[in-house]
């Protein structure tokens, strides 16, 4: 991404949709998360979708920011996609009690994940619902990017009709131009930074 | 971008049969008719959302329907006595003496899917384009336009038909 900006938000005030362009390794990563998860408050869920990390991982992550025993937090981690099911099932990364919910997806199939996802969206009671897609750059090592371009309109409608919010996140480093040039008008915002000295 | 399909192409030799066909949506949608499997090919234009085949009288292989090199966006909605379709391109299935209703709602929610997929493949083509002669602003009317769309469409449609037409590329 050719975009070396300091983070931006672009376009609406209130974004239900929101595609975050961050290096994959490195903090801008996870502060971006961090802060979109909590953009609209403390949110009441999240409903956070993994492909290639696990649910243990996000957890650390959010460590910080996120009190378990406050917000319903929900997992549909997909198992395949560069990591064992072993690894996804340990989950937690050692803790003992499991404070989530998680829904395994064996293969990368978009319409059970999607639907899987719409459901847990209608579903959520304690607002604001937030879903984090982690991440976009995995689902495209599986699928077309045009078939991801036309699963990611179903799912950004249901987001809008729900009155979720939701961030999706993808290696800012790991595809071309024409690639964001493609997805970005899925969404309604772009967050992004440069890339990052290690 | 072209118009969004919305005619019903109505294919039977069966005369009182299509005219009860045509009857139950006339008066909503527009609809063609063809009286045999050469004609009903020879009818499928960029225009036509769905294709409700008698397939009691009309001896066509739904295969013969997708011989056009261009992408295509119609629905089949599939009539025979026995109430099953020789292939799965059909995309609904009934037995030839479904209610007037049944084919109303049906070729309804059909049209809907149709339409839903045409404006994916055309919000795509627009975002992937690589030759753009528009401005940047234009370009960016143009996407907006067709989202606005896109949203009000998937908002009619239930979980399962969105992703299936979304997916089934």
């Amino acid at each position: 991404m050719t975009d070396n900006s300091s983070s931006e938000v672009a376009s609406h005030e209130s974004p239900s949709n929101v595609l975050c362009a961050c290096p994959a390794v490195g903090s801008s990563r996870s502060a971006h998360c961090q802060r979109l998860l909590t953009r609209e408050g403390e949110p009441g869920s999240i409903i956070s979708v993994t492909v290639a990390t696990s649910p243990g991982e996000r957890l650390a992550e959010w460590r910080d920011t996120i009190d378990p025993s406050t917000t319903q937090i929900s997992f549909v981690d997909v198992t395949r996609g560069g990591r064992s099911a072993a690894m996804s099932s340990d989950g937690f990364g050692g803790q003992d009690e499991e404070p989530a919910d998680i829904t395994e997806i064996e293969e990368m199939d978009l319409r059970r994940l999607g639907t899987e996802i719409t459901s847990q969206l209608r579903q959520a009671s304690a607002e604001p619902v937030v879903l984090c897609f982690d991440s976009l750059t995995d689902v495209l090592q599986f699928e077309s990017q045009e078939r991801i371009h036309r699963f990611l309109n179903v799912l950004t409608a249901r987001v809008d009709e729900t009155g979720a919010y939701a961030h999706y996140h993808i290696d800012s480093d790991g595809h071309t131009d024409r690639t964001f040039e493609t997805l970005s008008p899925v969404f309604d915002a772009t967050v992004s930074t440069g890339a990052e000295s290690q | 971008m072209t118009a969004a399909p919305d005619v019903v192409l109505v294919s039977s030799s069966d005369e009182n049969q299509r005219r009860l066909i045509t009857n139950a949506l006339r008066d909503r949608l527009p609809v063609r008719t063809a009286t045999g499997a050469e004609s009903t090919v020879a009818s499928l234009d960029a225009s036509i959302a769905v294709v409700v085949i008698d397939g009691a009288t009309v001896d066509l292989s739904v295969d013969a329907l997708d011989t056009d090199d261009e992408r295509t966006f119609y629905q089949i909605l599939w009539l025979d006595s026995s109430g099953a379709a020789p292939t799965e391109r059909a995309d609904a299935v009934f037995d030839r003496a479904v209610s007037r209703e049944t084919i109303w709602t049906t070729v309804e929610r059909l049209q809907l899917r149709a339409r839903y997929d045409r404006l994916l493949t055309t919000f795509y083509e627009l975002a992937a384009a690589e030759e753009r002669t528009d401005t940047v602003h234009d370009r960016e009317q143009k996407l907006d336009a067709v989202k606005d769309q896109l949203d009000r469409v998937a908002a009619r449609l239930d979980d399962r038909d969105a992703f299936d037409i979304a997916l089934d590329t």
